[in-house]
């Protein structure tokens, strides 16, 4: 049987016959073993009381499998972000003035992808390291399914070691519209993203949104690039929808845009 | 040119040019009209649909098609020589005729147009009228048709459509879940409504925002009756309904927290005495 801790699991592994292989990564706990030509992947992710050291698979464990061509196959795991746009609040809500910009930092838990490594590699199967839950950015009318993230936004950040399976994603808010932005809540599309790792912390690349005012969207820049908190990090993995320059699309919102009771406020 | 004339084997009148030029737009009407007619109809379709929906290009491309066929066969009539006058004045008596029978028919038709431009609903939308549920399968002229969700196939004219109240499940992205929690008069409200509001949040199916609400209703006859409101994306909407009432149930279990049966305290004037029974003997 073999364990792997998570600071070192972004790589390839070659999954020999009729052995175990397990991976600990946040409240995710994954195995992996391969029989005569196919490969077979089942994960649980543990709430508290649950045993977290628990190195067999559980008896009720559903295990996803695939056929393959050959045998002993060779996979790759890769962090990569979540596959819907994500929702932050900050612990309370800032103003930004006219011309003025902030930087924030919001962490967000990733993803993890395994890949076969063939000449191409082949996509298996995404697993959340955390289970999100859903949230609505928009209006009654219109909006998007997103992912909620409770870890708030901060105006520092230190590389968390507890949280390795969380990435860093460093925001420039400019202001360039007539007015103060209230930032209440923000929409960040994480499937713009790269993501880098300096082998500490993983960060997203450097984004920069341009607020135009209440009534326009937002223009959102991912520079491509690592951020200057870690200029030496490495790209681990491409944007799920890769976007050429920038795109612009609804960031911000009020808390008074989805009242529970369905009856707009204004 | 008389009716018929064409098709008088007289050679010297086959020659005369105006039956050539007859000939001519006889032939072209019906050899090159009709493909040509089909094609637009076609393209027709294939706009519209593109443009608009694929309900509406198929009632566009009929539209054209039957209009195009009527202009043909009268172009065609009148190279034959017939005169079109009778023809226009028998079509004209036969169409008050028709008209009174189908009022009903050319109702549905007129509502249908509504329809089609109002657009209440879509094709795959999900909609109640008059106490039938279904998801709709086709926007026709006359009528609409439904599948229930038991895999009943049921038709609805367009003019009850008009005329009632139709109600669309699926037209906004978001629905909400409104469950009514009795508990017992001797629970704390603020407890039940932090329990609630936990399981809410932990289903990952609820929606953080628009954020799960709980209403104290009112004092029930044997419950205190609350009111929880929770928000899914519409294709959970059913999901989340079944999950969260045996979540809910669940974890009042755990709680200790008790959902009453309804039931009756019967009291004899005083609260503190019991009800005063005697046994009768009977010999």
């Amino acid at each position: 049987m073999n364990e792997q801790s998570e600071q070192t699991i972004w790589k390839s592994y070659e999954v020999q016959n009729d052995e175990l292989y397990s991976w600990k990564i946040g409240d995710l706990k994954l195995w992996c073993k391969c029989a005569t030509n196919e490969i077979q992947i089942a994960y649980r992710h543990f709430v508290i009381n649950e045993s977290e050291n628990q190195i067999e698979p559980p008896e009720d464990i559903v295990w996803s499998r695939w056929a393959l061509k050959n045998n002993h196959p060779k996979i790759q795991l890769n962090p990569v972000f979540p596959d819907r746009s994500v929702v932050v609040k900050p612990e309370s809500s800032f103003r930004i003035k006219i011309n003025a910009q902030a930087r924030i930092y919001v962490r967000v838990p990733i993803w993890l992808q395994i890949n076969l490594i063939k000449q191409k590699p082949i996509h298996l199967i995404d697993i959340p390291t955390v289970i999100l839950s859903n949230t609505w950015f928009g209006t009654f009318f219109e909006g998007e399914l997103c992912y909620w993230i409770s870890s708030g936004v901060r105006q520092q950040v230190e590389p968390d070691l507890t949280r390795p399976y969380s990435a860093v994603c460093p925001i420039q808010l400019i202001n360039k519209s007539e007015e103060d932005l209230l930032v209440e809540k923000i929409c960040l599309r994480v499937h713009n993203l790269s993501l880098f790792f300096d082998n500490v912390q993983l960060w997203s690349d450097e984004i920069k949104i341009l607020y135009k005012g209440r009534n326009d969207i937002s223009q959102i820049k991912a520079t491509g690039t690592p951020p200057h908190e870690s200029p030496m990090a490495v790209l681990l993995t491409a944007p799920r929808r890769p976007v050429k320059k920038s795109i612009t699309a609804k960031t911000f919102a009020s808390l008074k845009d989805l009242p529970g009771l369905g009856i707009p406020t204004h | 040119m008389e009716p018929f004339d064409l098709f008088n084997l007289n050679l010297d009148q086959l020659f005369r040019m105006q039956t050539l030029v007859s000939l001519i737009r006889f032939g072209v009407l019906l050899f090159l009209g009709f493909p040509a007619l089909l094609l637009l109809s076609k393209w027709v379709r294939k706009y519209t649909s593109q443009k608009f929906s694929s309900q509406q290009g198929m009632i566009f491309s009929k539209f054209v098609l039957y209009t195009g066929v009527v202009i043909i066969v009268f172009s065609i009539l009148s190279e034959l020589g017939f005169k079109l006058t009778h023809l226009l004045g028998a079509a004209g008596i036969i169409g008050i005729a028709v008209g009174f029978a189908s009022q009903t028919s050319m109702s549905n038709i007129i509502s249908g147009l509504f329809l089609i431009a109002e657009k209440p609903f879509q094709v795959d939308d999900i909609i109640t009228v008059q106490n039938i549920t279904g998801v709709v399968l086709s926007i026709d002229i006359l009528s609409v048709k439904l599948r229930t969700f038991d895999n009943k196939y049921i038709r609805i004219p367009n003019e009850t459509i008009i005329k009632s109240d139709v109600t669309n499940v699926t037209h906004f992205p978001i629905r909400r879940v409104d469950l009514n929690v009795g508990v017992a008069y001797k629970e704390d409200i603020a407890r039940v409504r932090e329990v609630l509001l936990d399981v809410a949040k932990k289903n990952p199916l609820c929606l953080n925002e628009p954020e799960p609400l709980v209403i104290f209703s009112g004092f029930g006859n044997s419950s205190l009756d609350l009111l929880l409101l929770v928000w899914a994306v519409k294709s959970d909407w059913l999901s989340l309904k079944n999950k969260i009432t045996e979540e809910i149930k669940k974890r009042f279990d755990e709680e200790g927290i008790e959902i009453p049966f309804p039931h009756l305290s019967l009291y004899s004037g005083s609260v503190t005495q019991p009800i005063p029974v005697n046994i009768v003997k009977i010999n």
